[in-house]
């Protein structure tokens, strides 16, 4: 434990929360003094996020206290943190699309103009403002909705700084930013610094931690893990191990890459573009390989699926075992199936049971004649992939959205197993899973692939990718930037080029054949 | 804090996007509005004459008005059609206050009492849609459920006959004018004028669009999402039953369950707003617009020998062709 020292800004101690059966947080505590960067790592589902969110008072924590300059506090809803002076820029992006930047930007600061708005000179201003923050030009009389999502994200940080606060906490806030964005970032905050302002900055990137960071505390599981001071001689390998709590052997990195059986395409991709996001991307995937695709936030690669199993209008052609897709329903007709990156929203039915969700592809196998269904064959047909995937609880008339996250999504990739599905599309399958899951799908992936299922595997986990793509491409801004494979993927690499911060990026971006690294084992 | 330590020297930012002129699409709705009282105009040189404008105009009061009430609800609580704000029962309101108007001036009670009375028992409707919508009942079903309420107690009230409303302010209503403007436009300019200004001119205003496109987003701003969202059904409320008088004064009487006839044509107005605007959001004078519009329908319709039976189809096909307009412009704006 940190000693108590007297310029303490912020301390949260004992602080515990649930959601229904789920404990998320037990007995955690955080010390923040003023004029200090501290770091807040750990794992998805470590419980960073909820601690920021009872923090700033989206939630409210089971027991504990807030402590801010050693007096209590209490916390209840945002406006109580923005009136302590307790500043956050949240992960997703809480913004008004159809507000304009002006607007956006000095909501809530009291400085709208009161009875009278002059939009005029409040775009001049916030012009001014962002670029006094954030270094860049922004026309604030733009909509929000019309950024990009760095832009978005530069918003947010300056109208933190306008708050003037004094925590200022930042959840992942270099995730949809370029590298020569993230260096002005870290200039603003050590400015920030300077005056004492307390900073919270949350990461995945543990190399910005030994850049911006004087100490880092780390959460696994929903408890202090521990701490680390990076500045004296602990390294990043220590927050790795506290993070994870052991060596983790997730993936094989010795195995040597799958050679497909054949050269016909099982999936082809020519010209596929969507306008301000994808500039036509050619690929294919052959049976019995995964291609990855990567890349930052912003890149394309979160409207690529939907663009390609034909949910959002694109230009370009999709081809599924030499047959012309149109749409979704041609995609899973020709053995197309779709793993959905939002879970919740696109890939499962809340409401209805696993064996429902699980046959809702294969239902020409359960049903007799007239179309009525046989509750013994579908019972049958679910069992047997909840056995396969050991999706818990093992019952397939257990509601869906009473599962955890990862059991969803094990239940998601059944119900393609049923539909006998061999072109896959798999759209971040394991965000918001636990470790144990993940192994699991891991494996269900390694066995489809080897069976001769073709996978396109988008993730933005590196880790991910260099354990089980055979070959991996990466988008930036809309284009391909390099096709890497075998030894050549490393996760380093991987992080350059998505972020454009090695030449060979802004150059491929620019050329229209992508750099092609190859150094096969 | 001194802010100027947060100086950043020299100019490293990237290329920005500016502001595009809006494309000729975001006049289209304009365009149609237009064209279609130009072919009546055409049509029919009677639709053009001053006689025929001001009566047009008179109706397009009481959608208008009881229109800009619902807009500002569906500003606040967002233009979802089923999670969004809605006020379902702006019609009932409007009905009832015209028949507690009526029947507090029959019982002897002052012009301006009789108007006050109506309006605070509006007022207190839409302070109840207000509290169960912020105690997180869903807009749509709360405010069916307070339709419900009100048009009962408006045959309670009147005894589901008709309520004479005349003399006095009532008969000014109906038929007074200011410099050759009927009354009740010149009660239609004033609350426009009103509403535009508190909605498009004030820190208000950009926090009621705040708080209805993204809650979170406002809530997190230090907004109070919840006294945004009541004082919305309370101001639809009031201008609900300002419509209501105003209904009632033009037909000398109040007419029970004369509220479920309106509600679609309020209802109608307040959405076709988006047509009228640059970023497609609810707003006040594309709500007065779309009611002029929506009033010019079935007068010009009338005027060109349309047959009665047809007006309705004829005025639901033109309205489609509007919002459609709304469609093809969405596509290309980003979302």
């Amino acid at each position: 434990m940190t000693s108590v020292s007297n310029d303490r800004l912020l301390s949260m101690s004992g602080i515990t929360k649930s959601f229904g059966s789920a404990q998320v947080l037990s007995e955690v505590s955080l010390e923040l003094a003023s004029g200090q960067i501290l770091g807040l790592v750990g794992e998805n589902g470590a419980g960073k996020s909820t601690l920021i969110k009872i923090l700033t008072g989206l939630h409210t924590a089971d027991s504990g206290s807030i402590l801010l300059d050693g007096k209590p506090v209490v916390i209840t809803c945002p406006a109580d943190a923005e009136a302590l002076g307790i500043h956050v820029i949240h992960q997703e992006r809480y913004l008004a699309p159809q507000l304009s930047v002006a607007e956006q930007l000095y909501l809530g600061l009291g400085k709208l103009g009161g009875a009278w708005v002059r939009r005029g000179r409040l775009e001049e201003r916030a012009s001014a403002d962002i670029k006094r923050v954030t270094g860049q030009n922004i026309d604030a009389a733009l909509l929000v909705g019309q950024l990009t999502v760095a832009q978005q994200q530069l918003i947010q940080i300056t109208r933190a700084v306008l708050s003037e606060p004094r925590v200022l906490i930042l959840d992942e806030p270099t995730a949809p930013l370029a590298a020569g964005e993230v260096e002005q970032l870290f200039g603003t905050l050590r400015r920030l610094q300077e005056v004492g302002v307390g900073i919270i900055y949350i990461s995945h990137y543990l190399q910005e931690l030994n850049t911006i960071t004087d100490r880092i505390t780390v959460l696994r599981n929903g408890r202090n893990a521990g701490e680390v001071s990076l500045g004296s001689g602990d390294t990043l390998d220590d927050v790795v191990e506290l993070m994870v709590g052991r060596k983790v052997v997730e993936f094989d990195h010795g195995r040597t890459p799958r050679s497909p059986q054949t050269e016909d395409a099982a999936l082809k991709v020519t010209g596929l573009g969507v306008p301000r996001a994808l500039n036509g991307l050619d690929f294919q995937v052959l049976p019995g390989e995964v291609l990855a695709v990567t890349g930052l936030v912003g890149s394309g690669i979160e409207i690529l699926a939907d663009a390609l199993t034909g949910i959002t209008k694109r230009h370009g052609t999709v081809e599924v075992k030499g047959g012309r897709v149109r749409d979704v329903a041609d995609f899973v007709a020709r053995g197309g199936a779709y793993v959905p990156s939002n879970r919740r929203r696109d890939g499962i039915f809340l409401r209805n049971t696993v064996a429902e969700n699980i046959s809702v592809t294969a239902l020409s196998k359960i049903t007799r004649s007239l179309g009525v269904i046989a509750p013994a064959l579908e019972n049958k047909l679910a069992q047997r992939l909840i056995n396969k995937l050991d999706v818990r609880p093992a019952n397939g008339s257990a509601i869906a959205g009473s599962l955890s996250g990862g059991n969803q999504q094990k239940v998601v990739l059944a119900k393609w197993l049923a539909s006998d599905a061999s072109v896959l599309v798999l759209d971040q399958p394991t965000s918001g899973v636990d470790v144990g899951s993940r192994a699991q799908i891991y494996a269900q992936i390694n066995e489809l692939v080897d069976g001769g299922a073709a996978v396109l595997l988008i993730s933005v986990d590196l880790e991910e990718l260099v354990g089980i793509a055979d070959r991996t491409l990466v988008l930036y801004r809309g284009n391909i930037a390099a096709e890497l494979s075998g030894n050549a993927v490393t996760t380093e690499k991987l992080l350059a080029i998505a972020s454009g911060t090695n030449g060979a990026a802004e150059l491929s971006a620019k050329a229209t054949n992508p750099i092609n690294v190859r150094q096969d084992a | 804090m001194s802010t100027a330590i947060l100086e950043i020297p020299g100019d490293t930012g990237a290329p920005t996007p500016t502001r595009k002129r809006p494309s000729l699409l975001a006049w289209a709705g304009y365009g149609v509005v237009v064209l279609v009282l130009g072919i009546f105009a055409l049509g029919s040189p009677y639709f053009l004459q001053w006689e025929n404008l001001s009566s047009v105009l008179n109706q397009a009061a009481v959608f208008g008005i009881a229109g800009i009430g619902l807009a500002v609800v569906i500003i606040t609580g967002g233009d979802d059609v089923l999670e969004g704000g809605i006020d379902l029962s702006v019609g009932a309101t409007a009905g009832l206050a015209g028949s507690v108007t009526a029947v507090a001036a029959a019982a002897g009670a002052g012009s301006l009492r009789a108007v006050l009375t109506g309006l605070a028992v509006a007022a207190a409707l839409g302070a109840l849609n207000g509290a169960a919508v912020i105690l997180g009942l869903r807009p749509l079903l709360a405010t069916l459920a307070t339709m419900g309420i009100a048009t009962s107690l408006d045959l309670v009230v009147s005894d589901n006959i008709k309520v004479a409303l005349d003399g006095g302010v009532f008969l000014w209503l109906r038929q007074g004018s200011i410099a050759g403007l009927p009354a009740s436009v010149l009660v239609l300019a004033v609350a426009a004028l009103v509403s535009w200004w508190a909605v498009a001119r004030t820190s208000w205003g950009v926090h009621s669009y705040a708080v209805g496109q993204n809650s979170i987003a406002a809530s997190i701003a230090g907004l109070s999402v919840a006294r945004h969202r009541f004082m919305s059904y309370v101001i639809s409320g009031v201008l609900g039953g300002i419509a209501g008088v105003l209904l009632a004064s033009r037909l000398s009487a109040a007419v029970p369950g004369i509220g479920g006839q309106i509600l679609l044509d309020i209802i109608l107005v307040a959405y076709m707003s988006t047509v009228f605007s640059r970023r497609l959001v609810v707003n006040i004078p594309g709500t007065v617009v779309a009611a002029i519009f929506v009033a010019g329908l079935a007068n010009g319709l009338t005027l060109l020998g349309v047959a009665s039976q047809w007006v309705g189809a004829a005025k639901g096909v033109l309205i489609l062709l509007v919002l459609a307009v709304v469609v093809v412009r969405g596509r290309n704006t980003a979302k």
